[in-house]
């Protein structure tokens, strides 16, 4: 190849070319490249940090609850999935631990409980604007969470990748963190929120005395304490269980003798959404007559629900705009009773009963905290323990309808996810903790939603009257925690 | 997080390669000039490359508007003239040179289908002939262009690249489509191809945005817009296209999935030529798949399209120029589908120096498209709510067949109703510009520099009514507050910057080395806005005054850079061994990973080149043979950002709520495909049988997974370079010509490829699905020992009365992607004005879900009785009921996917002179029929099968037949006129 000689001009000018280039390519940087998000540092080094998580603690806590409901509604027999979103094997209930809605109420409850550990030892800690109060709500938040696990489980990890611990040590961590936050918190509400909770796992345990004692003191301290859970409208989370009941494919249908109690959550326009009523006073005076029946104190639990049916009647019953419910009409699954003349029977032999189907229409009058189906004259007329168990599982049922606690009462227990038991080298495949627990009183094939409904003559016959099947059970050691 | 560069590096190297040039002589001698032109019709081949060897080094020239070229200073003597065109075989001739005067050489050029001489660009860093590649290149003509029917690039392309797999899975116009060559190679990155325009990168994002409108219920499952639909069309030269391995290794962190490339045309030299071109046709739905006859009229009907497309030409030696403009209108299928689109593109050449080029090309188009109800969006959704039986939800009998006149009325009325009051739009607008320059410092180095935009701009809106609401069912009658609407806007701003240098030596008269180097960087600025109200007036179409208004943005950005060198040395063209490497970095990788390696090697061997093989066998009957084997490695950067360890703040109840974000990944790095391939080109009877064989083998390591993590965690996914994945499938081409008179000339094209996909390893995270619905309905799988996507569901096994015995939960059902799948053509040539193409593509092997057809047994529509065995339905626990057991028997609803689509019928005649008035040089009339027949194993289209990436650039493998309607049938008339 030839040599090109360059001009001398040339030899000088191309160095002074080159370095002048460069220092103006060193001004233009078009491989710079920021990440317009907040990396964990650059949060930990703002102002007021520990307020920001408290409430992403809150809204992870709406999140958490949103997907035990939802779920936990559908395994009972409160009720049916009637359109094809949503789980369809919960509603069986089938409940295998390669679901993945298992996993996703797992991984969402240790969420929160991680949100609440990350809160106390990162963030806090660096933030001195954080009060005692801020203290005690997180260490609630990371306590539900502790409370659901051992409500809804099997047993789960406590730490992330740990091993597998009981339901009733999820329990205690959660009352450990409950005493703690009523021992930091000045705010009386909140307080009170504490202590029953506290009651709620004590009940959960079966630790009668010291529920009973706890529950009796909320009493005292507030007979009509709600603590709602209160959603986002517009940012979100919303209630979903409240999207579920109202939109107007009608995608979850009470069970026929529950139609009376639904929409729990009314739609309320666009920039309110329904609150859950996550801690109320009713459940005291429910563990307090259930400690009294298994003590045989039928006199005292009989007033004592009457007190409770007291209660239930001061709550807030609404008109409702329900004119999309007409049951049916959305042509789910199943059809349902959707007139007011309906009449429903609890069981195969049990009386028809009216009042239990309501007419959908713009005004139709629905209890949106409580709500029951149960009178004086029942409670009047129970004649024995089991007559009082009776209703009180069925007030039970009814007052905390959507509030996904009815699983728990009927004794069912999810497993450890496979995805933990993939991931997770400290935990088994194989080992007990990968089965659900479904006491074998339950009817599986949604025996539970079932009923046989004649359109024509407007009877809904309800195939099983699982609180029967319940006090019929009553010694299996998955329900009726007080012995 | 922030990473930099030392870009002034880059900088001064480029100006060093182009600091080289310096003029250089003018030789003395005389001038060849002369015309190129299709041997059968006799019609000018514009920017045809002639050459001549002067000195070692090609001295060449580019045929103009009429098929003219001038060569000068071609030194005096017999010099030997080489022709070169895409889709012709090149043809050499011997004219004799006198100084001071000129010769005459006219060239007729036969067309090759199997063109091994074509020069090609991608991915080799320079032009060099496709017979020294050791890898597949495949090539789009202009011609093939021009006759095309096909409204969009991948339509384009479904019969056009071999070795391809192109499926448009949802008869909406502008929505996505599935594309890929040698199978899946990620679970994490869609299988679409980078797209170049004239060297700059485009946007190709073939799956939702992350923020976008949802008219499809899960979202990504159904009708979702795609950048690769509103491609401009008009004025291309050809298309390039490699696939992943080897072949796209220059191109680093980006090419996994292969790289295609489209050249616009630049013009050429002569007197201005203009052409006006009209397509005129109508839409037709395709109904074979239709279950009720009724389903026709109540949402389709034969929509007309119109498109008007113009351009102008021509320039001097110095100086080329290029316009041309479209605008469509078209009605579609659909009743209320009216949309519109309309774009232009200019190109200039000029000349800079005597060793310099500059080309430049813009482009500006927009579209403007409605977007229907589809999949699994519920409430009302048209193809559900006729076609899945659901109309029994809003009052109606669901066998919409035989309903009495009145109920017949009111259906029509509910429906127009519905699809009328439907608002969802999608506009886009994007332009793309690209500007280059070309040096030859030496007659042995090319040397250039390209840089340019893509910028494309979308915007979704979706206004949903109080009215729809209520004629929907959805609210009752009286409702005022819960109109809403929706916008997304999505802006991608794509900026490319490439510099290389090719150099050529010979050594001798055997050997030759062809050397290029180079540097390139993009990067892309992707920004998502999100803006929506609620409690919204019917009739308003801004967020002002609306009760309750949200916002959220999101902004994805990557830079991409690297070097690389390549040579391809051969000796006597007969022994050619190609060696490259590329080192890249990306923004994207995280910090504890540096500067990524690609190596390739390649080596040809032209055994058609050796003399004992000719003495063995006459060129006559075994005209070429080159056997070929490479191996390269090509990479998929992650998505931006992720990863950092983020903490995300959201807005609650009007305050700042911080929760964890993405967990990070400091090792974060690309997946890497190391493809194996092995081929043999063949062409025999004087290239009247073209063939090419071949077989890759590819491993993707590192592969990206989007992995849960475990629960106890309580951390959301984040991805992870855990996985491997395989593919492997053999990629046969063949092309015969039986008949080639004067009078007739009849071609058969065809192409057969068979494609095996396997996750081989999962790296320890569970199984996780990337498409589908519920874990208790169906979901397309990623899971160890299967292929990717793979549809996973209850599984019922019957005994001979038809009794379930047993329900494997979590089962596969079957898979998506085909074993084998390719396309085949016919052309037919009678006299020189007269073709006649076919084109058509099948799949075999897949199996699709049809939710369409569960859903009709579930509502119970008149003859689906025996879709689920009736002892099965009759036994305990379902007791009859058809709600109990549909999702235990998913199996039932899985079918085979096998399909023979012939895509397009194509009569084409060149109108003679004297029959055009005066001012027309030339009229092209063709009348073509799109999607006219299609052969189904199934009861429903396997081609619309919804996309399923569930994230933005996600992995799509398909597989779902949804409430969504099929592409349709099109009859066109085009007439195009040269002036």
């Amino acid at each position: 190849m030839r040599r090109h000689n360059l001009p001398r001009a040339m030899r000088l000018l191309a160095p002074t070319l080159a370095v002048i280039i460069a220092g103006a390519c060193s001004n233009f940087h078009p491989t710079d490249v920021k990440n317009p998000n907040l990396t964990d540092q650059q949060f930990l080094n703002t102002p007021a940090a520990g307020a920001a998580w408290l409430r992403g603690t809150q809204r992870q806590f709406l999140t958490t609850l949103n997907s035990v409901v939802q779920n936990s509604e559908l395994v009972s027999d409160n009720y049916f999935n009637n359109y094809t979103t949503n789980n369809q094997q919960f509603d069986a209930p089938n409940i295998l631990y390669i679901d993945p809605e298992v996993t996703s109420i797992q991984n969402a409850i240790a969420r929160l409980r991680y949100m609440g550990t990350f809160g106390l030892d990162s963030v806090y800690p660096r933030d001195p604007l954080v009060t005692v109060n801020d203290r005690a709500e997180i260490l609630y938040y990371r306590g539900v969470a502790s409370l659901w696990a051992g409500e809804m489980y099997v047993g789960l990890p406590a730490v992330a990748n740990g091993e597998v611990v009981d339901w009733k040590t999820h329990l205690a961590s959660a009352i450990a963190d409950f005493q703690q936050a009523r021992t930091l918190s000045t705010d009386v509400a909140a307080k009170n929120s504490y202590t029953l909770a506290i009651a709620r796992a004590n009940y959960r345990l079966g630790n009668k005395t010291l529920a009973v004692s706890e529950a009796t003191a909320l009493l005292v301290a507030n007979p009509t304490f709600i603590r709602n859970a209160t959603f986002d409208a517009v940012n979100g989370p919303s209630n979903s269980m409240q999207g579920v009941l109202t939109s107007s494919v009608n995608n979850f249908q009470p069970l026929p003798r529950l139609d009376f109690l639904d929409p729990k959550y009314p739609n309320r326009g666009t920039t309110v959404v329904s609150p859950i009523a996550f801690l109320k006073a009713e459940e005291a005076h429910l563990i307090i007559a259930e400690g009294l029946l298994s003590d045989n104190n039928l006199v005292s639990a009989k007033d004592r629900l009457t007190q409770l049916l007291t209660l239930v009647k001061s709550r807030t019953v609404e008109a409702v705009d329900s004119r999309l419910q007409l049951r049916g009409r959305a042509g789910g699954k199943t059809n349902y009773p959707n007139t007011a003349d309906s009449k429903v029977s609890f069981a195969v032999g049990s009386p028809l009963l009216d009042g239990f189907v309501l007419a959908r229409t713009a005004t139709t009058m629905v209890p949106t905290v409580s709500g029951t189906s149960v009178t004086a004259a029942q409670i009047a007329a129970a004649a024995t323990i089991d007559d009082a168990q009776y209703l009180l599982y069925l007030m039970r049922q009814e007052i905390f309808i959507a509030e996904g606690r009815r699983m728990a009462d009927l004794g069912i227990r999810m497993p450890v996810a496979q995805t933990e038991i993939i991931a997770n080298a400290n935990t088994k495949d194989g080992a007990t903790y990968t089965l659900a627990v479904i006491p074998s009183f339950i009817p599986t094939a949604f025996g539970m939603d079932g009923f046989t409904y004649d359109a024509t003559a407007k009877t809904a016959i309800m195939k099983f009257d699982m609180n029967r099947v319940l006090v019929a059970n009553k010694t299996a050691s998955q329900i009726f925690p007080f012995k | 997080m922030e990473q930099r560069f030392r870009w002034p590096l880059v900088c001064i190297a480029v100006l060093a390669a182009l600091g080289q040039a310096t003029p250089a002589l003018a030789q003395a001698g005389g001038t060849i000039v002369g015309k190129v032109t299709d041997d059968r019709s006799g019609v000018a081949l514009p920017g045809a490359q002639i050459s001549t060897m002067v000195d070692t080094k090609d001295r060449s020239a580019r045929s103009d508007q009429d098929g003219q070229y001038r060569l000068i200073d071609v030194p005096a003597g017999s010099r030997t003239v080489t022709v070169r065109m895409i889709g012709y075989a090149v043809k050499t001739a011997t004219v004799t040179v006198v100084a001071g005067q000129t010769a005459t050489l006219n060239v007729a050029l036969a067309v090759r289908p199997l063109d091994l001489d074509a020069v090609v660009v991608t991915g080799q860093g320079g032009e060099i002939s496709k017979r020294r590649i050791a890898t597949t290149v495949d090539v789009v003509s202009r011609e093939v262009i021009e006759a095309s029917p096909a409204k969009r690039l991948d339509e384009l392309l479904q019969t056009t690249l071999p070795g391809a797999q192109v499926r448009m899975t949802s008869g909406q116009v502008g929505t996505t489509s599935i594309m890929r060559t040698r199978g899946v190679t990620s679970v994490s990155n869609n299988s679409t191809p980078v797209i170049y325009v004239d060297g700059v990168r485009m946007d190709n994002l073939n799956t939702i945005a992350t923020l976008g409108m949802n008219v499809s219920g899960v979202r990504a499952q159904g009708a979702a817009t795609s950048a690769i639909a509103d491609l401009p069309m008009d004025n291309i030269d050809r298309v390039e296209f490699i696939p992943g391995g080897a072949a796209t290794t220059l191109y680093g962190s980006d090419a996994a999935n292969g790289v295609l490339q489209i050249f616009t045309k630049r013009g050429a030299a002569g007197a201005p030529k203009m052409y006006f071109e009209v397509r005129d046709g109508y839409d037709t739905p395709q109904t074979q798949f239709n279950f009720f006859k009724a389903t026709k009229d109540l949402i389709y009907r034969n929509g007309r399209t119109q498109q008007y497309s113009a351009g102008v030409e021509g320039g001097t030696n110095g100086f080329t120029y290029s316009l041309s403009g479209n605008v469509r209108a078209s009605e579609t299928q659909r009743v209320y589908g009216d949309n519109t689109a309309f774009g232009f593109r200019s190109a200039v050449g000029a000349n800079v120096g005597n060793k310099g080029k500059y080309q430049g090309s813009f482009s500006y188009n927009e579209t403007d498209t409605p977007r229907f109800r589809n999949g699994n969006a519920g409430g009302y959704t048209s193809l559900w709510v006729l076609e899945a039986g659901r109309s029994s939800a809003f009052g109606f009998n669901n066998n919409i067949d035989s309903l009495n006149a009145t109920d017949a009325a009111a259906l029509k009325t509910f429906v127009n109703n519905a699809e009328r009051l439907q608002n969802n739009r999608v506009f886009t607008r994007s332009f793309q510009t690209s500007q280059r320059l070309d040096f030859d410092p030496f007659p042995s180095v090319k040397a250039h520099v390209t840089f340019g935009v893509n910028n494309r701009f979308s915007k979704e809106r979706a206004i949903v009514t109080n009215e729809f609401l209520i004629a929907t069912k959805a609210y009752p009658a009286g409702t005022t507050d819960r109109g809403s609407i929706s916008n997304y806007e999505r802006s991608f701003t794509g900026f490319t910057f490439e510099a290389g240098a090719q150099h050529t030596a010979s050594f001798g008269n055997d050997l030759s080395v062809i050397s290029s180097v180079g540097t390139q960087l993009f990067r892309n600025d992707d920004v998502q806005v999100q803006y929506t109200a609620t409690n919204v007036r019917d009739g308003q179409e801004t967020l002002a005054g609306a009760g309750v208004t949200a916002s959220t943005d999101l902004a994805y950005r990557v830079a991409n850079y690297g070097i690389y060198g390549q040579s391809n040395i051969s000796w006597r063209e007969k022994y050619t061994v190609e060696l490259g490497v590329r080192l890249d970095k990306n923004t994207a990788f995280g910090a504890n990973t540096g500067a990524q390696t690609y190596p390739k090697v390649g080596l040809v061997w032209a055994l058609g080149n050796e003399d004992w093989l000719r003495k063995l066998i006459s060129e006559k009957y075994l005209s070429d043979v080159r056997v070929r084997a490479a191996y390269g490695v090509a990479g998929q950067f992650p998505q931006p950002f992720a990863n950092d360890r983020t903490v995300a703040i959201n807005s609650f109840n009007g305050q700042q709520a911080a929760t964890f974000g993405q967990p990070g990944n400091r090792n974060l790095k690309p997946e890497r495909t190391g493809t194996t391939e092995v081929g043999v080109d063949l062409s025999f009877l004087q290239e009247r049988i073209t063939m090419g064989l071949g077989y890759y083998s590819s491993r993707t390591v590192d592969a990206l997974l989007n992995a849960p993590p475990s629960p106890s965690t309580g951390e959301v996914s984040q991805i992870t370079n855990v996985g491997e994945i395989a593919n492997n499938g053999l990629e046969l081409r063949a092309t015969v010509t039986p008949i080639n008179t004067p009078n007739f000339r009849l071609s058969l094209n065809a192409s057969y490829n068979t494609l095996n996909n396997k996750v081989m390893k999962l790296g320890g995270t569970p199984p996780f699905a990337i498409s589908g619905y519920g874990a208790s309905t169906v979901q397309g799988m990623v899971q160890e020992g299967y292929p990717v996507g793979f549809l996973r569901g209850a599984n019922a096994i019957f005994d001979a009365t038809g009794k379930i015995t047993e329900i494997k939960q979590l089962a596969y059902l079957g898979k998506p992607m085909p074993d084998k799948f390719g396309s085949f053509g016919a052309q037919l040539g009678i006299g020189s004005r007269f073709t006649l193409s076919m084109s058509a593509d099948y799949q075999f092997g897949g199996q699709t879900q049809s939710f369409d057809r569960a859903f009709r047994y579930l509502y119970g529509v008149a003859g689906t009785d025996g879709y689920v065995p009736a002892a099965a339905l009759a036994q305990a626990p379902y007791n009859g009921s058809r709600a109990a057991i549909w999702q235990q028997v998913m199996n039932l609803w899985v079918e085979k996917s096998d399909y023979v689509s012939v895509r397009t019928i194509t009569a084409d005649y060149r109108v003679p002179g004297k029959f055009l008035p005066s001012v027309a040089k030339d009229m092209r009339m063709s009348f073509s029929v799109t999607n006219p027949y299609r052969w189904a194993a199934s009861s429903f289209d396997p081609e619309t099968d919804l996309s399923s990436a569930l994230t933005q650039g996600g992995a799509a493998v398909g597989g779902y037949n949804y409430a969504t309607e099929s592409s349709p049938r099109s009859f066109i008339l085009t007439l195009r006129f040269g002036f």
